[in-house]
């Protein structure tokens, strides 16, 4: 359901051009569990960007259920990504003035759906008796469970997850790819970036990129 | 509920501290230009309105040039007083006398009057502080300013000479102290009715005929109206017969302009900084927001709804207690009272359609002030945002 065809993303620092990918060609295919690795600098990050509309490719065309997302403008960009993309932070990135149960009708808000599924979300999250509580009270792993949530509010069609454990002590981090590992098993795509060899042998597949380009 | 008034609500309630502080600057930069404006309203009105309504009319017919007296003032009075639009029109006598008490002897000028025309003509019958307004049958009976009468040491019942000249003195009584505004009147005038001063001083015709209009603001209008019927050229408007009063009343309202200009800008500056340190402060949630679907124009809304509710909120209660200030002086009106001097009373007034002006001039600046900073936030690069602070 994603098709990526011959990305390429190059950055500029005044006059000088730092590629971050060199032409990558890539297939996930629906209710896959991916891993993307590599060290940093490797551009899974920039990868993880161009699949989640944040960011656009220099060249290279990215589709996504059949659609060329390469060409979609800024608001339908926008519109894609709050109604089929759910995203999942290194740092949580919840909004702080907003309590759990907030954060997750967030995105059912905009998209102006009913939102009466929050609570079942937090619930399948494990963490239904922490509606109430605002970020601030919660732990790092409660705060990311919160996240993934929010992400999964508009019944996103990918779930992309940016080094989700990266800020989580070791049995937080293995509690929240559990939670992958639970979520893919009901369905849901989808793609994390992580650095971490343990946590990206529980998906079903890892890409591997280095220097901009997918490696054995 | 709207996700962007719902995310507004949000960030107004989790920084309720710089809210307030920000709503007291816009209530401030509402009060203070409301309140300078009703004030220099009230100073025009004693300044000036005391002046026109009182001593000068809306409009004066003089004597011609080189002249001291309007010869057949009474035709001319007639004339006039049937012209449409006129309210009310007074001749005037004017002579130079001495004046005499117990303790003082000055010379001054004495006005003669025709009392139930001046009811029509000014507002004169209505400044009476002690005692009575003239009647058109009184004889020997006068009116004198209250800064005289304490200068003369004398009040209402009391009697007092009056020379021309070297003419025998007349014995008057005061019959009413008088507070007008005017130096004319109050300190360096007396009145009598018309016909004891004209004997008084040995004239027929009147120094003056007071016009009074239904439309101050018509003036040149009825100028050339009034020289027409009466074929007399020298008739003044009141904006001709005050210009160096109105002069410092314009600079009065030039200053409170500039007042009120500086405080809507200080209104705007405060919006505008509130909403700029918000934006650079939250610059991850609004990278956030906008990745997980929020447009530009979303975000846009969001700030500057919450420039408009603390607009709203300030420039309501800025009105509330700017009206209550001018109110409480209505009821207790500022009073200058010099030694010897004008007694002024300055009574703010503003109309709504200023008050209007203000308010929307200050709401306007609001959603100007945040205007900038909302822009900015809505055009956040989403990766710089993220991964900022």
């Amino acid at each position: 359901m994603i098709k990526l065809e011959n990305i390429k993303k190059i950055y500029y620092m005044g006059k000088v051009e730092v590629p971050a990918l060199r032409g990558v060609d890539l297939t996930i295919n629906r209710g896959e569990f991916v891993a993307l690795m590599g060290s940093s600098g490797s551009g899974k990050s920039t990868l993880m960007n161009m699949i989640g509309l944040l960011d656009s490719p220099t060249s290279g065309k990215i589709a996504i259920d059949g659609i060329d997302v390469s060409s979609l403008n800024e608001n339908q960009r926008a519109d894609f990504r709050l109604r089929k993309i759910g995203f999942i932070f290194q740092f949580f990135s919840l909004l702080m003035e907003l309590s759990s149960i907030e954060n997750v009708i967030l995105p059912m808000l905009m998209d102006e759906r009913r939102y009466d599924r929050a609570a079942s979300l937090l619930e399948l999250v494990g963490i239904g008796d922490r509606a109430m509580h605002m970020p601030s009270e919660l732990s790092g792993g409660q705060q990311q469970r919160v996240a993934i949530a929010r992400a999964l509010a508009n019944e996103p069609a990918i779930l992309l997850a940016d080094e989700p454990t990266a800020n989580l002590d070791t049995e937080s981090s293995n509690q929240i790819v559990e939670l992958f590992r639970h979520l893919n098993n009901r369905g849901q795509t989808i793609i994390m970036v992580t650095h971490e060899p343990e946590l990206g042998e529980r998906a079903d597949r890892i890409v591997r990129l280095k220097d901009g380009k997918m490696v054995p | 509920m709207k996700a962007w008034i719902f995310l507004a609500i949000k960030d107004l309630s989790k920084r309720r501290r710089e809210t307030l502080m920000v709503i007291l600057a816009i209530t401030i930069g509402v009060v203070g230009p409301l309140f300078t404006t009703a004030l220099n309203n009230g100073m025009q009105n004693a300044f000036v309105g005391n002046t026109v309504d009182v001593y000068i009319g809306h409009l004066q017919i003089q004597p011609d040039t080189g002249e001291d007296f309007i010869p057949r003032s009474e035709s001319v009075v007639s004339k006039v007083t049937g012209i449409k639009g006129i309210q009310g029109v007074a001749p005037r006598i004017i002579g130079g006398v001495a004046i005499e008490s117990n303790t003082e002897r000055i010379g001054i000028a004495m006005y003669g009057i025709r009392p139930s025309l001046e009811e029509k003509a000014s507002t004169l019958s209505k400044t009476v502080e002690r005692g009575e307004f003239l009647d058109d049958k009184d004889k020997y009976e006068l009116l004198i300013g209250t800064s005289l009468s304490e200068m003369l040491k004398v009040d209402v019942g009391d009697t007092v000479l009056i020379q021309y000249m070297d003419r025998q003195p007349v014995r008057f009584r005061i019959k009413g102290i008088i507070s007008t505004g005017t130096w004319e009147l109050d300190r360096y005038g007396i009145i009598s009715t018309y016909n004891t001063v004209k004997q008084l001083i040995e004239k027929d015709d009147a120094t003056s005929i007071l016009v009074r209009l239904e439309r101050p603001d018509d003036s040149i209008m009825y100028r050339t109206i009034i020289q027409k019927e009466t074929a007399h050229p020298n008739v003044k408007t009141w904006q001709e017969l005050s210009a160096g009063m109105a002069g410092m009343i314009e600079t009065f309202g030039a200053i409170s302009l500039l007042t009120s200009a500086i405080s809507v800008l200080v209104a705007a500056i405060a919006i505008s900084l509130i909403i700029y340190t918000t934006v650079k402060n939250k610059i991850r949630q609004i990278g956030v927001l906008k990745a997980i679907g929020a447009r530009g124009s979303m975000i846009l809304k969001i700030y500057l709804v919450e420039a408009l509710f603390i607009g709203v909120i300030g420039t309501v209660l800025g009105t509330i207690i700017g009206m209550f200030l001018i109110s409480g002086m209505q009821q207790n009106p500022l009073i200058m009272e010099p030694e010897y001097g004008m007694k002024l009373v300055i009574t703010p007034w503003i109309s709504i359609r200023s008050i209007i002006a203000a308010d929307l001039a200050i709401l306007l600046t609001c959603i100007l002030g945040g205007i900038y900073p909302a822009f900015m936030a809505a055009k956040t690069n989403i990766i710089k945002a993220i991964w900022s602070g």
